[in-house]
């Protein structure tokens, strides 16, 4: 094992937090060594797409296929998984639920990597990604009325306002690290740059009013625009609507809540702080999302109740309901729906009803719910995007070697940017314990 | 029926809707935003290097993103034909 | 101010196609790629069986859905009624393919040396086969706002649809389709001016649009007969 740090002599629980700092065992170098290894390859199908276009993918114009596929719904889930930062953060500091303290730097790590790969995903969409500065250029002229300008406002507003809460709130640990001899002292200086210890108090009280205010641009985030994106479309039958909003939130809170648990877990069981992230936070964890699980399949349930009452008064619509529950979505629509949500929620909320509690079972449940509602986002924008309102073909679907590539490929980023985080900063608050 | 040139009603008038729409939601991107800013203005001890860090970081990050774009911009366009 | 419309004739369209490849042949579109397509149905019980024919070009929207969700401003509308995309503006997103009712748009999935039916800069003069006609009209910047909004195909990675030939709209010409139809059965003109011949049919026929209950005021008139029904059997 080598050690990163020069040595030091700390004792008790800050040595046990910076241990990821200080020492790198070999698990790490293959961890990096495969990741690398695929986002290299994620590269390479990023290439072929550049160079060939869109044609490389399985997406097709309207009644041959979809024009939108899992680049879209790859966006959509990381945005979703993004709010899982400040939430926790909220739940500490607004509603003073101080239990989940030891995790909320891991949460709050998660939103800016995650809105950095709903970007990458968004680029990876765009036909011609060499004037993404148009956005820009032209973005008071569209602000007024396009969807997808309202996005860029907000989701740029969200990750300013998370990296800089991010940022104040480590400030502290960062100063303790830089006490310590290290090979990344410059780096810690850099960031301290004016750094008082008088600071920590005004630092935890706009801290405060972020975690106030910054969930209520969450809802304007997945349940406002993002949603608007697809609800507004009077062209798609199965998206126009009002019902977009909260069923839209309602999978970001799901997702965000279950990404929180899988990774706390990992991290937990990795660096062996079982003592210092107690069950009781996977515990009250695990009763939001079965909750939050039950609210989501209620909003399936409502979905289609809603066009299948009406039958052939909204045949387009009838049409998308169709290919999910019998048609030729319905392979994959009844296995999740069954295996990924409806199991994980009774697992979950089982564990309430009968007072017992199993760490295990909730992080197994989260990780199902994570994968299912990865595929259930694609399947809300895939299909109705293969049906129109006036009579052309019903579009088909079969994503390429490139989509899964570069999806796997967003997902590899973000996992390595986390890991480089580990290996700087420390993932929990040293000083305040 | 057609009056002679009276159709043409529709432009204008649905597209000033649909910036009030988009007025709205900014608006209320805005002030939630502003409060946010202002908080760190405002709230005592009023130390100014905590402000200045806030602002410079907004700063940094918004030129960032900006930078970022133009120059993956540039390197796209050696790719794409 | 001159307000562009279109108005097509159900009872004279017999479903020939020529518009579908005029335009085709006007505008260098990519393989597969109809700007202008023709719908085709059965209709009625025996013994009164027709086939219904339905051209639809872009209903170039007064509300156009398309328009509103464009996040760089590529497609707009103009004053003189006419939606159009800005070639070199455009990101991709295909935002506007999503959101027309209509489904008119076509976007460029693969780079024009693949797309179109001859790479010209490959394949030289073809030898033997008389290369397609290259408009040199498409290089060229059209309207007040001076946007390259002209022709199909030219960059990868961006949304086209049909322009009612703004190109040869600028020289007083009719579009392609309505110009090649052999029975006269689209018409093109100014709805604003009551004697053109677009007014006089609209206001002396009975008309219908395509999707009027979506609220996207679409410039496409359809006069001669009802449109396509629930009953209608899609061939």
């Amino acid at each position: 094992m080598r050690c990163e740090l020069v040595s030091a002599r700390v004792h008790g629980t800050e040595e046990r937090i910076l241990n990821p700092l200080v020492k790198t065992g070999k698990g790490f170098y293959v961890f990096i060594a495969v990741f690398l290894a695929l986002l290299g390859w994620s590269s390479y199908a990023w290439y072929t797409q550049l160079t060939k276009g869109l044609a490389v993918t399985g997406m097709r114009d309207i009644g041959v296929g979809p024009p939108w596929g899992l680049y879209i719904s790859n966006f959509i889930f990381f945005i979703g998984l993004a709010h899982g930062g400040i939430a926790i953060s909220a739940a500490v500091r607004i509603v003073g639920l101080k239990m989940y303290r030891p995790i909320t730097r891991i949460a709050e790590l998660l939103t800016p990597i995650c809105l950095l790969m709903a970007g990458l995903s968004i680029v990876f969409d765009l036909g011609r990604p060499d004037r993404i500065i148009n956005l820009f250029l032209y973005y008071f002229e569209r602000v007024g009325q396009s969807p997808l300008s309202w996005d860029l406002a907000v989701i740029l507003i969200y990750f300013t306002f998370s990296a800089i809460y991010l940022f104040l709130t480590m400030r502290a640990d960062i100063a303790y690290c830089a006490q310590r001899p290290s090979r990344r002292g410059w780096l810690y200086r850099l960031l301290l740059a004016g750094y008082t210890p008088q600071e920590d108090v005004k630092v935890q009280k706009v801290a405060w009013w972020m975690a106030l205010c910054i969930p209520a641009l969450l809802v304007l985030l997945s349940g406002g625009v993002i949603a608007w994106l697809i609800g507004l479309m009077i062209a798609r039958p199965g998206w126009y609507g009002a019902f977009m909003g909260p069923y839209f939130v309602t999978a970001a809170v799901a997702s965000a809540i279950a990404a929180v648990i899988v990774v706390a877990a990992v991290l937990r069981r990795l660096f062996k702080w079982e003592d210092l992230i107690g069950p009781e936070i996977f515990k009250g964890l695990g009763n939001f999302l079965g909750v939050t699980l039950f609210i989501y399949l209620y909003f399936v349930f409502a979905e289609h109740i809603t066009v299948r009452y009406s039958g052939p008064s909204v045949t387009p619509e009838l049409s998308v309901s169709q290919a999910l529950l019998v048609g030729e979505f319905a392979w994959i629509f009844w296995p999740v729906l069954i295996l990924l949500f409806i199991a994980p929620g009774l697992a979950l909320l089982t564990q309430v009803a009968v007072k017992k509690f199993s760490l295990g079972t909730t992080t197994l449940a989260a990780l199902a719910v994570l994968v299912g509602l990865w595929i259930k986002r694609a399947l809300m924008v895939v299909p109705p995007l293969t049906r129109s309102l006036l009579p052309y073909p019903v579009g088909t679907y079969g994503p390429t070697w490139v989509e899964w590539s570069l999806i796997a490929g967003s997902f590899v980023m973000a996992a390595l940017l986390y890991a480089l985080f580990i290996k700087l900063f420390p993932l929990m608050e040293v000083k305040r314990d | 029926m057609l009056s002679a040139a009276g159709d043409s009603v529709a432009v204008s008038e649905w597209y000033s809707v649909t910036s009030l729409v988009g007025l709205v939601v900014l608006l209320l991107v805005g002030v939630l935003s502003l409060i946010v800013v202002l908080a760190s203005f405002l709230v005592t001890p009023r130390r100014s290097n905590v402000t200045l860090l806030f602002f410079a970081s907004i700063v940094l990050i918004g030129a960032g993103a900006l930078v970022f774009t133009y120059v993956m911009g540039v390197v796209f366009s050696l790719l794409v034909p | 101010m001159v307000r562009f419309g279109f108005v097509v004739d159900l009872s004279r369209c017999m479903g020939c196609r020529a518009c579908v490849e005029a335009c085709k042949v006007e505008n260098n579109t990519g393989e597969g790629v109809f700007w202008m397509h023709v719908f085709r149905f059965e209709e009625g019980k025996y013994p009164n069986v027709n086939m219904l024919f339905v051209p639809r070009p872009c209903m170039h929207c007064d509300n156009a859905p398309c328009v509103k969700v464009c996040p760089v401003g590529a497609r707009y509308k103009r004053e003189d009624g006419l939606t159009l995309t800005d070639y070199e503006r455009c990101i991709g997103c295909r935002y506007c393919e999503v959101s027309c009712p209509y489904a008119v748009n076509y976007f460029n999935w693969k780079i024009p040396a693949e797309n179109y039916y001859f790479d010209w800069k490959r394949e030289g003069t073809a030898g033997q086969v008389i290369p397609p006609y290259r408009n040199p009209d498409f290089e060229k910047k059209y309207g007040k706002e001076k946007r390259r909004v002209a022709g199909g195909g030219q960059y990868v990675g961006v949304v086209e649809k049909c322009t009612w030939c703004v190109h040869r709209i600028e020289k007083g010409l009719k579009p392609a389709c309505v110009q090649n139809c052999p029975v006269s059965a689209l018409h093109f003109g100014d709805l604003a001016d009551p004697y053109s011949q677009v007014s006089k049919l609209l206001a002396t026929k009975h008309w219908s649009r395509l999707l009027e209950e979506r609220g996207t005021e679409p410039r496409v008139y359809y006069i001669g007969g009802p449109l396509f029904s629930e009953a209608s059997r899609e061939v």
